[in-house]
């Protein structure tokens, strides 16, 4: 479903993401494991379009997102991890605006916003600015208005950021119905046991480059580890990035 | 004593660390500030100085009572400024200000908070004190020929002259937010501003007041003026300072002067100490309203909202486009119709429009001899500032909201919706409104003038092919300098602003120079009355041609790079 193949993007002299190759199958969720500044929100942006590869393509459900932009974000929904809304507008507003661009049947969009709206805790801020919203809140909205497209592919960035614990358990169980539908989910984040929790794949990326992908149990191979959990083999791969050793 | 100290530090030592650390932006605007308000206190005193010198050479026994009237009337202005100044002052002191939040939650006396908020609210209202009470005490000292006690001793009373109406202000300020929400209260009180000050000049041109510059009035102005019942009553504190300065200077010292002098300081005092009673009894309110979150005020439960009225005629008149385009006008309009600073805009254009066109009308064009000459050459010029007020327009409103898009862009970018449409849209957005301005004050301009309808049709074509270009260029110069910022996109962009408002210019003086032509044959026809040669036809074709040609080169050229920028545009 979604293909990355051989992207380079440089920042002057700065390498943000060198040669990566990812590949992620129709209803899977993929994780995207990293530390700070390794390459994850470029890799994201370059997906969805907001910024283009130096070299290499990307293909999201066939269509290369550089080539064919239109077709390929018709399928995929995108939440940043601090995306700013129009502040002026309801959040009724604001959905009605996302379902025109996406060009979304009236019906098919009053039915799955007013759903993902209560699914959220929402349904009774839908006539508020958003403005007047929390950050939690904020973040609902997106999901918000992401869910509501039945999107073939969605793709977020920290999405946990700004959630309460109810929000990410919320989110937890969203995703897994979402992929039983056949719903590719790309997720960024830097919190291993959700990663760990969520995941079908993972990709651990270090300095702009896959160190490691696969299932947890690949990647416990990989590392030639008999760790449990996924922290250790995180920090093993990406040793160089605060070490035990150069802590102590 | 100590806390009051801890609590005032944080000030004193960012301000220390600024100093000692050479930082660059502190002395640049220290420089600045100290040199703009040098000259300016420099300027009025001495202004201030030579005009009083001046009246008391014509009549000395009115002079000194002009200048104790004019004192009055002067420190009750102040005085009245002053409350006003307090009260803004002390709801950002007293409500807003970011450390608030640590301080009401530190073990910290309320007393000491009240005094050290009370000492940055008068040292923040202190700036009025400096820059107009410098040049009015100094200027009176020099004109007595005053000992250096004099500055000190006028310095001190003017500052607890000033110490009553900032306390009153900072009073009521605390009253008020213990009845209504800060934020919202504030919102309010600035449009209420710019409302008021929008319609005072308004009724101001047309209460016309150059009826009353009538030469023979003026011979009367220095009776007028002592027969001023300047607001001097004795309970008022404004006649206290006025009495007890010019006292000492005119050396008139006697009981009624120290009285003056006690009234001053003690009701400072009782000012202060009734401040701390409301601020005991009603800073707490205020401050639990604050922090309450929004109120939910309509939508229970999970149904659609119904379809308003502005959404069906919206609809109706945007039918024949695209959801995608219709979906961001629609955003446009709301995000642009909810935007405070946008409706302030919108005001004082109203009010200037109005003033205008109330302006052109009231010209006297009926002069023997001069009239069609006058005519045809304030229907140039005329068209020229209408020109300057779309180009105004277009940098406050078109290049404004395209490059404070920059923080959103992400959710246009990411969705289907094309380069093309998206430049397209914005253009259509905002031309039409433009249009429709540059044309009402081109046509009911050029009636008020009286030119023929050729040239109202020749200017009408000219303001609406210009504007045309001017929308496109202002949209090419804001996408130009969009970028995905989460700060203040538009106050970064302030140099794009600049070059896009001389890149108008020029267009207009470009326009302004190629309509000189038609405009002066048609002149010439009028004057001599005389019927168009084929030759004047062809030049007036033309230089039609040639602007039309012209402008839309520029706006092709302008939608071309809008285009290719935004298709280009990362957002990293």
């Amino acid at each position: 479903m979604i293909e990355i193949r051989d992207c380079t993007k440089r920042y002057g002299e700065l390498i943000a993401v060198n040669n990566l190759s990812l590949s992620v199958k129709e209803s899977e969720i993929f994780g995207l494991l990293g530390p700070n500044g390794a390459g994850k929100s470029t890799t994201i942006k370059m997906m969805v379009g907001l910024i283009k590869p130096d070299s290499g393509f990307i293909k999201i459900g066939g269509y290369d997102i550089s080539l064919d932009p239109v077709n390929a974000k018709r399928i995929m929904a995108y939440v940043p991890e601090k995306g700013y809304i129009y502040e002026k507008l309801t959040a009724w507003e604001y959905l009605t605006f996302i379902s025109g661009l996406y060009g979304l049947e009236e019906e098919t969009f009053k039915k799955n916003a007013l759903e993902y709206l209560e699914i959220f805790g929402l349904s009774d801020w839908k006539d508020e600015v958003i403005g007047s919203f929390s950050m939690g809140m904020k973040q609902r909205l997106l999901l918000t208005s992401a869910f509501m497209r039945n999107p073939e592919v969605i793709i977020l960035d920290e999405p946990h950021n700004g959630l309460d614990p109810k929000g990410v358990k919320l989110l937890k169980d969203l995703l897994f119905r979402l992929r039983s539908k056949g719903t590719t989910i790309i997720l960024s984040t830097h919190i291993i046991a959700i990663a760990e929790q969520i995941c079908d794949k993972i990709a651990i990326i270090n300095r702009g480059s896959v160190t490691a992908q696969g299932t947890n149990e690949d990647l416990r191979q990989y590392a030639r580890s008999s760790d449990k959990n996924l922290e250790d083999i995180f920090l093993r791969l990406t040793s160089d990035y605060e070490s035990p050793g150069a802590l102590s | 004593m100590k806390e009051l100290f801890i609590l005032l530090a944080p000030r004193f030592w960012s301000l220390r660390n600024d100093i000692i650390r050479f930082e660059r932006s502190f002395y640049k605007k220290l420089i600045f500030y100290i040199g703009l308000g040098g000259i300016f206190i420099f300027l009025i005193t001495r202004l201030l100085s030579l005009g009083m010198a001046k009246l008391q050479n014509l009549s000395p026994d009115v002079f000194n009572l002009l200048l104790v009237k004019g004192y009055s009337l002067i420190f009750i202005i102040i005085f009245f400024i002053q409350i006003i100044n307090g009260f803004v002052l002390a709801l950002n002191t007293y409500y807003q200000s970011r450390e608030l939040e640590v301080l009401f939650t530190s073990p910290v006396n309320r007393t000491s908070l009240f005094f050290s908020r009370l000492l940055e609210t008068h040292i923040r209202a202190s700036w009025m004190l400096i820059i107009f009470g410098i040049p009015l005490l100094v200027s009176s000292g020099l004109l007595y020929h005053a000992k250096p006690f004099y500055f000190i001793y006028s310095l001190a009373l003017f500052l607890t002259f000033s110490i009553i109406p900032v306390n009153i202000g900072i009073g009521a300020a605390i009253f008020t937010a213990s009845v209504f929400h800060v934020g919202k209260f504030k919102k309010f009180l600035f449009s209420g501003g710019i409302i008021a000050a929008a319609l005072l000049l308004t009724l101001l041109r047309l209460f016309k007041p150059e009826r009353l510059v009538t030469p023979e009035l003026f011979a009367n102005l220095t009776l007028f003026i002592s027969e001023l019942k300047a607001p001097a009553f004795i309970l008022l504190p404004n006649r206290w300072l006025s009495e007890a300065i010019f006292n000492f200077l005119g050396k008139a010292y006697s009981m009624d002067t120290l009285i003056f002098i006690s009234l001053l300081f003690l009701t400072s005092y009782i000012t202060t100490v009734f401040l701390e009673m409301v601020f005991r009894r009603r800073h707490y309110r205020g401050w639990g309203l604050l922090q309450e979150g929004g109120v939910i005020l309509k939508g229970k439960g999970p149904h659609a909202p119904r379809m308003t009225r502005f959404t069906k005629v919206f609809q109706r008149f945007t039918k024949m486009l695209e959801a995608e385009s219709r979906m961001l006008l629609s955003k446009d309009l709301l995000c642009q119709l909810r935007d405070t600073k946008n409706i302030h805009q919108i005001l004082i254009l109203l009010s200037l429009i109005i003033i205008y066109l109330f302006s052109i009308a009231s010209l006297p064009l009926n002069w023997e001899g001069y009239s069609v000459q006058l005519r045809y050459m304030i229907s140039f010029f005329n068209l020229g500032l209408i020109l300057i007020i779309i180009a105004s327009l277009c940098s406050r409103l078109v290049y404004r909201a395209v490059v404070s898009e920059g923080s959103s862009l992400w959710i246009l970018k990411t969705s289907p919706m094309t380069p093309g449409r998206y430049v397209r849209t914005k253009f259509l957005f905002f031309f039409i409104p433009l249009f429709i301005i540059g044309q009402l004050l081109t046509i009911s301009t050029s009636f008020f003038i009286g030119i023929e309808k050729p040239m109202i049709l020749l200017k009408s074509i000219t303001a609406a092919v210009v504007t045309f270009s001017l929308v496109s260029m202002s949209i090419a110069f804001g996408i130009s300098e969009l970028r995905y910022a989460t700060g203040d996109s538009v106050r970064d962009a302030k140099a794009g602003s600049a070059i896009q408002m001389i890149s108008s210019v020029s267009l207009i003086l470009f326009t302004l120079a190629l309509e000189i032509i038609p405009i002066f044959l048609y002149f010439l026809k009028e004057a001599e009355k005389a019927a168009f040669t084929r030759k004047a036809w062809l030049m007036i074709g033309g230089v039609v041609s040639v602007l039309f040609l012209a402008n839309l080169c520029i706006s092709a050229i302008s939608m071309h790079l809008s285009i290719k920028r935004y298709e280009k545009l990362q957002l990293s």
